[in-house]
């Protein structure tokens, strides 16, 4: 029933470990202590090492209790998955890194070869470049001017990238204009430009939230696509009376 | 002793031209006062019903709606008003067209099958096409032979989707998300259903067997009764800016509608909950006016059961309504060799008219949460409000108004004051003037038929002998009803719609 957390550890024969086994217990205990979990130091691991002595078992539960075990009085083979799952685990942190998909020691090259990462986004030349760009774009200037490079992009990537410009090349129906003045955006300002720059807001927003919704249906679809079978059978048709 | 009439109007006082209060003491125990919205020529009905039961001394049958709109309104834990529509008419317990709003904080407070009714989550839903009355005049009676091939009619009809019994468990666990795994919906579907035609508190395991057994064929089956499918057209627009966000552009632009709900399986619910409700009354010492109005606190065991298995019991209805539109799709492609896509039928809204609901509302200034139940009653929630979708924030939540054979439809939108005066709720159609079997014994089929035809309605129905029972004479004028709502500012007109072809149990 270990064999998947012992092959994973690399113990010497996952497939043979008789857990029933008094000696092959102890000596598995031993060998997690003394190559994986490491709780003690070499020189104190002794008493548990003495594996035929009689007061073995009360090292062990010495053991357990120093690992803070939260199943001191479990059964062997319950104490043991815990174990492993332990060892695990200390195994899996000390190098993380290996075990994702992808390995990040890949990035860090990639990164070296695009030239933006080596940019110094503080200097006085990047803020007048940002500057520049946002006179040339037309986009107000925010005293943040990352801020202002954000407001940029967003409007590099909805206007100038490839299918904006494609979809602004065909001539596209325009729709009715949005009557602002008629339409209750369901908010009571006095002031006529605060309650004019809140009204946009609200509707960029539910904007935004249609974006989201379309996402959501997208995703519907692309699951339908592997669980949808509509089937009729006209046999079981019966129109009552 | 009983009062006379006069002594009973003392109870009732106009509040405005087209509302009335009912004051405390109308019946005892009254714990919040009732209101009631009507014009003219509908509060002459709702008065002559209670001058009729005065006159008989209340005894037997149906109480007139105002006393029902009364004895709700003396249930334990209710808030704010009883509030009953201009299309109000006698019910079982609640009157059809009543609301009724519990506290979800009061440990009194109670949940009632017969304010959710007996077909639960019975509700309209609206598709929209790209095609005008002059494509469909031409082949509107193949049209409508081919959609009454397509949805199986009447009492006693059977599905075209074959489905099992796990089939089943999933569908009411799942609602609308099943119709759309299984590809039956449209992810837009979902979009436009209230409550994203989800419940997700709804939980199988507290349905009867009995139950499961009566809804298991009867998926995709449009129903008797006042059920239907209609093509309709656009008659009227009153909301220009409204109706485009619905995709209605023009007079003459073809749609269907669909009116249905859980079928046996809703009414197999309620009747299982009304059984177990009673014990848990006397258990909990709960007292009503009425008997009819058997109910549950909301936080016992009975009232927790029933109200999973009303929310499974509405996920039916959605899986239901969602069947007959992929069969209405169908045959629409069909017909005009088209695909539902280049057809643009997306749906506008599905609306649910019997139903309760834990919603969140302000109650004398507080935000509160509410159970609130709308027995024929149409949730109409105003622009903003984040459970409406995306697409009608501006315009506020669409309310379908399903008005009878042969006569018109309406699409409404919420407003504001309806969230402040009706927990955001309107009416949800003509309502009943005539009981069923009144309406038989004054009416013949035959010329309910030929007027309609004279209309140029084409019509396929079950069970023709039925129909009088659902002609307009049988109802209250749904133009009277919607007029009302729109004068008393609880919802707003958009849209009319009038048919050109019915189908029926």
């Amino acid at each position: 029933m270990f064999k998947r957390k012992l092959q994973a550890l690399g113990f010497p024969n996952p497939e043979t470990l008789n857990t029933a086994d008094e000696i092959q217990f102890r000596s598995t205990i031993v060998w997690l202590e003394d190559q994986k979990i490491r709780r003690y130091k070499i020189e104190d691991r002794e008493l548990l090492r003495n594996t035929t002595a009689t007061q073995w078992n009360q090292a062990f539960e010495q053991y357990m209790s120093d690992l803070d075990c939260p199943f001191p009085k479990g059964t062997r083979p319950e104490i043991l998955d815990w174990l492993l799952g332990l060892a695990v685990q200390l195994e899996y942190n000390e190098k993380p890194e290996s075990y994702t998909a992808n390995p990040k020691t890949l990035e860090p090259i990639h990164q070296k070869l695009n030239p933006l990462d080596n940019l110094d986004f503080e200097s006085e030349d990047f803020k007048t470049g940002v500057n520049d760009l946002a006179n040339i774009l037309q986009v107000p200037k925010h005293p943040d001017h990352l801020m202002t490079l954000e407001g940029i992009c967003n409007l590099i990537q909805e206007k100038f990238c490839k299918d904006a410009l494609k979809a602004s090349s065909v001539a596209r129906d325009l729709g009715n204009p949005v009557q602002f003045d008629n339409i209750s955006f369901g908010l009571d300002l006095k002031s006529p430009n605060v309650s004019n720059a809140a009204n946009l807001l609200r509707y960029l927003f539910i904007h935004d939230l249609r974006e989201l919704q379309t996402r959501i249906n997208e995703c519907l679809v692309c699951v339908q696509a592997l669980t949808a079978n509509p089937k009729t059978d006209t046999k079981l048709g019966k129109v009552g009376y | 002793m009983p009062r006379s009439y006069e002594e009973e109007l003392k109870f009732i006082e106009r509040l405005s031209p087209c509302s009335w209060r009912i004051k405390k003491g109308f019946v005892p125990n009254m714990k919040v006062e009732g209101i009631f919205y009507v014009n003219n020529n509908l509060e002459n009905l709702m008065f002559e019903e209670l001058k009729a039961s005065s006159a008989q001394g209340l005894v037997g049958g149906f109480l007139p709606g105002m006393k029902q709109i009364a004895n709700v309104a003396a249930l334990p834990g209710i808030v704010g008003r009883s509030v009953g529509l201009p299309d109000v008419h006698s019910g079982y317990g609640f009157a059809i067209g009543n609301v009724a709003a519990f506290d979800m904080d009061d440990p009194n407070s109670i949940v009632s099958p017969g304010g959710v009714g007996f077909d639960i989550n019975c509700g309209v839903r609206l598709l929209r096409t790209n095609l005008t009355e002059k494509d469909v005049q031409p082949v509107k009676e193949q049209l409508t032979q081919s959609m009454f091939d397509h949805i199986p009619v009447g009492v006693g009809s059977k599905g075209v989707i074959p489905i099992t019994a796990q089939d089943l468990e999933e569908a009411l666990e799942m609602g609308v998300d099943w119709s759309l795994r299984e590809g039956y919906a449209w992810a837009e579907d979902k979009e436009h259903c209230e409550e994203f035609g989800r419940m997700l508190n709804a939980d199988p395991s507290k349905v009867s067997l009995r139950a499961k057994k009566r809804g298991l064929p009867q998926l995709g089956t449009l129903g008797a009764g006042n059920h239907y499918a209609e093509i309709q057209v656009v008659d009227e627009i009153y909301d220009k800016w409204a109706a485009t966000k619905m995709g209605i552009e023009h007079k003459g632009q073809v749609c269907i509608m669909i009116h249905s709900g859980s079928r046996g399986f809703g009414h197999q619910v309620a009747t299982d909950a009304l059984v177990t409700m009673e014990r848990a009354m006397k258990r909990d010492n709960i007292v009503t006016n009425d008997r009819q109005l058997a109910c549950a606190r909301i936080s016992s065991t009975e009232g927790q059961d029933y109200l999973k298995a009303m929310s499974a019991a509405a996920n039916f209805a959605w899986v239901n309504r969602s069947s007959m539109t992929f069969l209405c799709r169908q045959a629409f492609a069909k017909q005009f060799n088209s695909t539902p896509d280049d057809l643009d039928m997306h749906l506008i809204y599905d609306v649910s008219h019997n139903i309760a609901k834990v919603e969140q509302h302000t109650v004398g200034g507080k935000l509160k949460t509410l159970l609130v139940h709308r027995k024929g009653s149409t949730r109409a929630f105003p622009p903003h409000h984040p459970l409406i979708p995306v697409d009608y924030q501006l315009t506020g939540q669409p309310v379908l108004i399903g008005g009878t054979m042969g006569t018109c439809s309406y699409i409404l939108t919420g407003t504001e004051k309806g969230m402040e005066e009706t927990f955001g709720s309107t009416c949800h159609g003509a309502g009943r003037a005539l009981s069923r079997a009144k309406s038989r014994r004054n009416l013949d089929y035959t010329e309910v038929l030929d007027r309609l035809k004279e209309q140029g309605i084409s019509i396929r129905v079950a069970s023709p002998k039925l129909v009088m029972e659902e002609a307009p004479e049988s109802y209250k004028n749904v133009t009277d009803v919607v007029d009302t709502c729109h004068a008393a500012g609880i919802s707003k007109k958009t849209v009319k719609l009038r048919p050109i072809a019915v189908i029926k149990g």
